[in-house]
């Protein structure tokens, strides 16, 4: 709770939309929007704004806002948005994109009509884009926007941003979007959050998908095909269509021309949301607490992997033939020691060590090392819930975190 | 092991499902579900689940504050709480019924948790069925062969809670005697319930008194109502106000058929905080006055729907004039705009509704918003509404009373107390003045949408194109605002206003009373996310917010996420409900210091805001020594272990009892 920085991008005097944001420990402002302007803020990390809409519409990345509820934003950005409002003479020139992405969305609802009255697949849309450039907002935004319109797409994210970093997911959104836990970040199936978003998870384990080509490669054709299941019995779903989130640019020259350009503030922010993402997953938030288990399991208990990275197993404990290299989809063991403490471990949902399954399996969740003591053959993690592991097999990636 | 668990879910669901029918002492119903019981022992823990779920006693602090803050009608609002007091006893005396004859396993699962079950129960019903639930516990203390049913352990657990329940009755009625004993927390909020229900009522009948309404009385017995009397009265504590009926008016969210049949008033004199100044009142008869007589020449015509829709208008305009104090200014346009507008010859306003009325001059209609004249508008609004319909839009209702809202007329000192009274364009054709239910879905709300809001298919094919893309259109705002005009309070979702709309509107209340329920619960228990559900699962799974429209589960979603993340997976679920019970922190410092007795570990206080008390978290007090309340569970679980080492013999001993028990207990 140190600094409160709300920057305000655009605030003129109309009567219709009061916006009033509530700084902690501080006095509460009031901003008046006009119609189709944005209100923007950014919120550090360790820093909470509330927020409440006084009168007139808003919404937040596509999502309404009531009238009256408190909203809290903590660690995010934030960008307020009105249709309604009254009209003014001297309007000024459009500055949002919003009519536009209202636009897509008619265009996008025309083509759901057409597809229910034919019974065909609705509007898959992909949106790609360079990093930073907003493209889960807009997933947000029309996701919110087909929701609203009482259906139900399905948001596939290859980018992390609906549970742990650096997995690739696919959700119904059937549910109002949280606008405070921001659209997915906490996504769980835990039955005290506001978001019961149910998604199925595979586990990428790298905040790019430029580390691993093969292994993204595998993982999106896998994640596809559920997908397809799903909508070939969901007819809602088939409908309503999807949206796919990508992150930056999948081709990997381009990525690299893409890599100098993106400003270093974003990184240093991105990890932050990585990081929150972890804790989020554990302990939920601060609105929504959620009580993760610390559990001591036997080592033996568990088998660890990582997928195609240079072995650290010892010669001895590789498959005959196989040899050090390894591909870049190679299943490797890993074999427990001090190096895993603070790695986040993905669960799979297998239940053999059989490669191509375990590389194609889902993942049922995570756990975070914080002790691994070797003398005892044991291991202290954090389990998101009580109760042994109902799997053994876990896959290690690249993310490490620090319980604070 | 997927698929087992699944069914396990599903058995769950559909003995669940069975469990609606069991709303009386029905013998052939209870020996049927012993019989599915009976046929299903893989699935006994499902089946008790659904059990206990049935008879578990809804938080009714919750459901009272969750009322009264969103103003919805508490009494509808139980009805769609789990178990209504009546239906609890022929569900225990199934309970009973599968324990005696089924038993094995079953007993087992039941006897966890049976002290909270039964207790639940006895702690709500009337005296007689108080009677009839303690011979069901006489028998279980020595059935038809004279063998316990269940063992000692529990049984006397139960009596010493119903002698606790006894004393706590007998002598004081105040809260304070709850410090001596363990007490169900609900308890002590349920009187806060009350008083505040009370006050609330009481405040909402002098506002309409002020507002000297002539609303004709309101014919309406419903047996819902009566529940909720019936609850009001059993309640344990009535701390004085057992005078208390819940009043006719408080018109629930969930029967708005009435509102077709019933004069357009009726609905008005809700929730009414404020009382209105003498030239508001007028207005307000006068605006009734013309609904009442677009009323009755839209029976005339119905297939006018401008009549329906400027009745629709009327109605939210009278709705809107009721919530939001009005400028003087305000008031004479709203005159002007009846004058001019709806060709109303001017009449007293005092007159009465008329019956008269029927050959109500309507010569013409409002084909075209009206057009703000500068002149009379309030400095706020210099400028023509936003998004004139130019088109078909003309005839729009919701158009009409947006337009009166631009005016200005709405526009400001619109903000009524503090829970969200506030009447803005947000809530055009919606929730006009937030706190009442839904408006009148009457026919001619229910026609008037589709045929005004121009629907997608109505604008013409966008092209895929950056042009396209970016080109301005007027009306598309109005397919996500103005084409929902029905919106949750709480979080501002819309829904349209039809039959779909409405019973997704009413699920995703039930969503938000289940969300906010785990909200409070969250104080007493730890939550924690559970696995993500395998890729099968994910595939067949559909999620069942928008499909349920039955009464809320509210441990559905636990249970149906937890159940699939591991075989032992209720038992965890089991420890959090041993959890969540709590001990109100004693007076004698001494006694509070006091660990654990069984871990000696400190308890954890937290401050409990439902109940304003200061609470032992897990903790249960038994014989007056508190405990954790999973150290006492475990011990008690220990005990029954060593106790039941011949359970194979007690099996076959309930097996035998087969025949006689049911008759036994069920006459």
């Amino acid at each position: 709770m140190t600094s409160r920085e709300v920057h305000c991008v655009k605030s003129r005097i109309a009567p219709n939309t009061l916006v009033s944001a509530l700084k902690v420990e501080e006095t509460s402002k009031e901003w008046k929007l006009e119609p189709e302007h944005e209100f923007r803020f950014e919120v550090d990390f360790g820093t909470t704004v509330k927020l409440k809409l006084i009168s007139g519409t808003a919404e937040i990345y596509g999502t309404e806002i009531g009238i009256g509820p408190e909203y809290e934003f903590s660690g995010r950005k934030i960008a307020i948005f009105t249709w309604h409002g009254t009209c003014s003479v001297e309007y000024v020139a459009n500055e949002t994109p919003m009519t536009s992405y209202l636009n897509m969305h008619l265009a996008l609802e025309q083509r759901r009509e057409a597809a229910k009255a034919k019974g065909e697949q609705g509007p898959r849309v992909m949106i790609v884009g360079p990093e930073d450039v907003g493209k889960t907002s807009l997933s947000k935004i029309l996701l919110a926007y087909t929701l609203r319109q009482s259906r139900q797409p399905i948001f596939v994210d290859l980018d992390g941003s609906i549970t742990m970093p650096g997995t690739l997911t696919a959700t119904p959104i059937n549910q109002i979007i949280d606008v405070e836990e921001g659209f997915g970040s906490s996504a769980t199936t835990s039955p005290s959050l506001g978001s019961s978003m149910l998604p199925i998870v595979y586990y990428y384990g790298y905040s790019d998908p430029g580390e691993n080509v093969k292994l993204y490669k595998v993982l999106t054709a896998k994640l596809a095909q559920s997908v397809k299941r799903r909508i070939a019995e969901d007819e809602d779903a088939r409908i309503s269509g999807m949206m796919i989130d990508t992150s930056g640019l999948i081709d990997s020259t381009g990525y690299e021309i893409i890599q100098h350009c993106v400003v270093d503030r974003g990184k240093v922010f991105r990890r932050q949301v990585q990081m929150r993402k972890i804790r989020e997953y554990f302990y939920g938030l601060p609105k929504f607490e959620l009580s993760p288990c610390s559990t001591l399991i036997n080592l033996n208990d568990i088998t660890i992997y990582r997928v195609g990275v240079g072995s650290l197993a010892p010669s001895s404990a590789l498959p005959i033939g196989i040899d050090r290299k390894v591909s870049e989809t190679q299943l490797v063991k890993v074999e427990p020691d001090d190096t895993i403490r603070h790695s986040i471990l993905a669960l799979t949902a297998a239940n053999s060590p059989d490669e191509q399954t375990l590389l194609e399996s889902n993942i049922i969740g995570f756990i975070y090392v914080s002790e691994v003591d070797m003398v005892k053959q044991k291991m202290t993690i954090l389990t998101p819930c009580p109760g042994r592991l109902p799997k053994q097999y876990l896959i290690m990636g690249s993310y490490k975190w620090m319980e604070s | 092991m997927a698929s087992l668990e699944i069914d396990l879910e599903s058995v769950r669901q559909d003995y669940r499902a069975s469990l609606q029918d069991l709303t009386f002492n029905s013998k052939p119903i209870i020996t049927n579900l012993t019989i599915i019981a009976q046929e299903n022992l893989p699935a006994a823990r499902a089946i008790v689940q659904a059990i206990e779920d049935q008879i578990r006693t809804e938080c009714l602090d919750a459901v009272f504050d969750f009322c009264v803050y969103f103003k919805l009608n508490f009494s509808l609002y139980l009805y769609h709480v789990k178990c209504p007091p009546p239906h609890k006893l022929p569900v225990l005396y199934l309970l009973d019924s599968i324990s005696k004859n089924v038993g094995g396993i079953y007993i087992q699962l039941f006897a966890r948790n049976l002290c909270n079950t039964f207790m639940d129960t006895y702690d709500v019903v009337d005296q007689p069925t108080k009677q009839k639930l303690e011979r069901v516990l006489a028998t279980w203390k020595s059935g038809p062969t004279g063998a316990p049913v269940y063992s000692t352990e529990v049984t006397s657990q139960i009596e010493r809670a119903l002698l606790k329940q006894q004393l706590r009755l007998q002598p004081r009625g105040s809260i304070d005697v709850g410090r001596h004993i363990h007490i169900n927390p609900n308890f002590l909020s349920g009187a806060i319930g009350q008083n505040t229900l009370t006050n609330y009522q009481q405040q909402a009948q002098q506002s309409q008194q002020n507002q000297q309404l002539q609303v004709q009385p309101v014919t309406q017995v419903q047996p819902v109502q009566q529940t909720a009397n019936q609850w009001v009265d059993n309640t344990r504590y009535n701390n004085g106000i057992s005078g208390y009926t819940a009043t006719p008016n408080r018109q629930g969210y969930y029967n708005t058929q009435q509102y077709t049949t019933r004069e357009p008033t009726q609905p008005l004199q809700q929730n009414q905080m404020f009382a209105l100044p003498p030239d508001q009142q007028r207005l307000l008869q006068e605006c009734q006055r013309l609904i009442v007589q677009h009323q009755q020449y839209a029976l005339q015509n119905p297939s006018d729907l401008h009549y329906q829709n400027q009745l629709g208008s009327l109605q939210q305009l009278s709705e809107a004039i009721q919530k939001a104090p009005l400028t003087n200014d305000q008031i004479q346009q709203v005159r002007q705009f009846f004058a001019t507008r709806l060709s109303v010859p001017s009449t007293a306003p005092t007159q009465p509704p008329s019956v008269n009325a029927l050959n109500f001059p309507f010569t013409v209609p409002i084909l075209n918003p009206p057009v703000p004249t500068p002149v009379s508008m309030p400095p706020a609004s210099v400028v023509p509404p936003p998004v004139p319909p130019h088109n078909t839009l003309v005839p729009d209702p919701n158009a009409l009373v947006k337009n009166l809202m631009d005016f200005g007329l709405l526009g400001s000192g619109n903000i009524v107390g503090g829970v969200g009274g506030t009447v803005t364009s947000a809530n055009v054709g919606g929730f006009v003045g937030g706190s009442t239910p839904t408006p009148p879905p009457s026919g001619s709300a229910a026609s008037d949408t589709p045929t005004t809001i121009m629907h997608v298919n109505d604008f013409e094919k966008i092209q895929l194109t950056s042009n396209d893309i970016q080109r301005k259109r007027d009306g598309v705002i109005a397919i996500l605002y103005d084409a929902l005009p029905l919106q949750c309070k709480q979080c501002g979702f819309r829904y349209a206003r039809d039959e779909g709309g409405k019973a997704k509107m009413d699920a995703h209340l039930d969503w938000h009373f289940r969300q906010n329920r785990r909200m409070k619960e969250k104080a007493k228990k730890a939550q924690s996310r559970s696995w993500f559900v395998s890729e099968e699962d994910w595939i067949h799974s559909r999620e069942a917010e928008m499909k349920n429209t039955q009464s809320p589960a509210f441990f559905d979603f636990e249970n149906a996420n937890t159940a699939k993340s591991t075989v032992g997976a209720s038992q965890p679920k089991k420890d959090e409900i041993v959890k969540e019970s709590t001990v109100i922190v004693p007076f004698d410092p001494e006694r509070a210091g006091r660990p654990c007795t069984i871990c000696q570990e400190k308890f954890q206080v937290f401050w409990n805001d439902a109940d304003e008390e200061w609470l032992f978290r897990n903790a249960i007090e038994v014989d007056g020594v508190i405990y954790h309340a999973t150290c006492h569970a475990d011990a008690l679980k220990n005990q029954e272990n060593a106790q039941s080492g011949g359970d194979a013999t007690s099996n076959t001993v309930l097996g035998k009892r087969k025949p006689d028990s049911v008759n036994l207990i069920h006459n």
